[in-house]
């Protein structure tokens, strides 16, 4: 899984990035909310956004904002998990981040073992929903077979077809959250 | 690696260590930036309050706030985040008293780091 760490003070993107790197995540960096959108337009690999608040150049909840009118290479409809990072003691911007979708709001120094555990729940959910994808995309595909074996009256095969199908959405239910 | 730390000392890396599971080499290479960029953020601090840039008083300290929260250093972080507060506030009034007490409180806090640095085994 892929962590893009955004904050300006460079000793606080170390820290993250090790304690990150040693739980066997990949992480790249930005040093402003600018370059953090450059590499969200570049890599379409990153997984997951940590990001400061109070940043010179703009702010974590204006990045944010601006990354959800572009998109990821321009399309909407890929979302990214956002996840605040901040030392700031401005309420109103803290509940700016939650009303627009900041999925956990951190304060620093990071408990890095809430950190770890919300990461680790992001990383289930997503092989979850890549394995109840690729299940889909199976059921999908023995839902055409079958009803091209009930056109051409195969009964037999048909039969086993639906047994198939039976399965597959049996585990199709165990992965689904 | 103080070995007695206790809120009166400049730093506190209980909570450092721990969340780095004791890796001195990123230990040192932490206390290295912060020698390296604590007194360029202090002098930001500096130049945002001559300046009477209330805004960049509040990034500024924000920053510093930030970085040394890192290392438990507690004086530092309540002093910076006063600025950072009055930044916040756009009145500067009282900044410069602060301002002389964080130089001193981030002059031990320094001294501290260096005094740990050398203490480590490499």
């Amino acid at each position: 899984m892929k962590v893009l760490v955004v904050d300006d003070v460079t000793i606080n993107r170390v820290l993250v990035e090790q304690v990150l790197e040693s739980e066997g995540y990949t992480v790249v960096s930005a040093g402003g909310g600018q370059e953090a959108l450059d590499q969200l337009a570049e890599d379409t690999g990153i997984d997951v956004v940590l990001c400061d608040l109070l940043m010179p150049d703009m702010d974590g909840v204006d990045v944010y904002k601006e990354y959800l009118r572009r998109g990821i290479h321009g399309d909407q409809s890929i979302d990214i998990p956002f996840i605040l990072l901040t030392a700031a003691q401005n309420i109103g911007r803290l509940q700016d981040a939650k009303d627009i979708g900041f999925t956990d709001i951190l304060t620093k120094p990071p408990d890095y073992e809430r950190l770890k555990t919300i990461l680790a729940d992001f990383a289930a959910n997503r092989t979850r929903k890549k394995l109840a994808d690729t299940f889909d995309t199976q059921l999908k595909s023995i839902e055409e077979l079958t009803t091209s074996v009930i056109e051409a009256k195969d009964v037999e095969s048909a039969r086993i077809l639906y047994k198939a199908l039976d399965q597959a959405r049996v585990r199709l239910r165990k992965v689904t959250p | 690696m103080e070995p007695n730390p206790t809120e009166e000392s400049p730093v506190n890396l209980d909570q450092l260590n721990q969340s780095i599971g004791d890796n001195t080499s990123l230990l040192l290479e932490v206390i290295d930036i912060f020698i390296d960029t604590g007194p360029a953020m202090l002098t930001a601090i500096r130049a945002a309050l001559e300046a009477e840039d209330a805004q960049a008083l509040e990034k500024t300290a924000h920053a510093l706030k930030g970085a040394a929260g890192n290392f438990g250093a507690r004086a530092v972080v309540r002093l910076a985040a006063a600025l950072e507060a009055l930044g916040n506030s756009g009145s500067l009034a009282g900044a410069g008293e602060l301002l002389g007490e964080l130089e001193g409180e981030l002059d031990a806090m320094l001294a501290a780091l260096k005094e740990i640095k050398e203490n480590i085994p490499v």
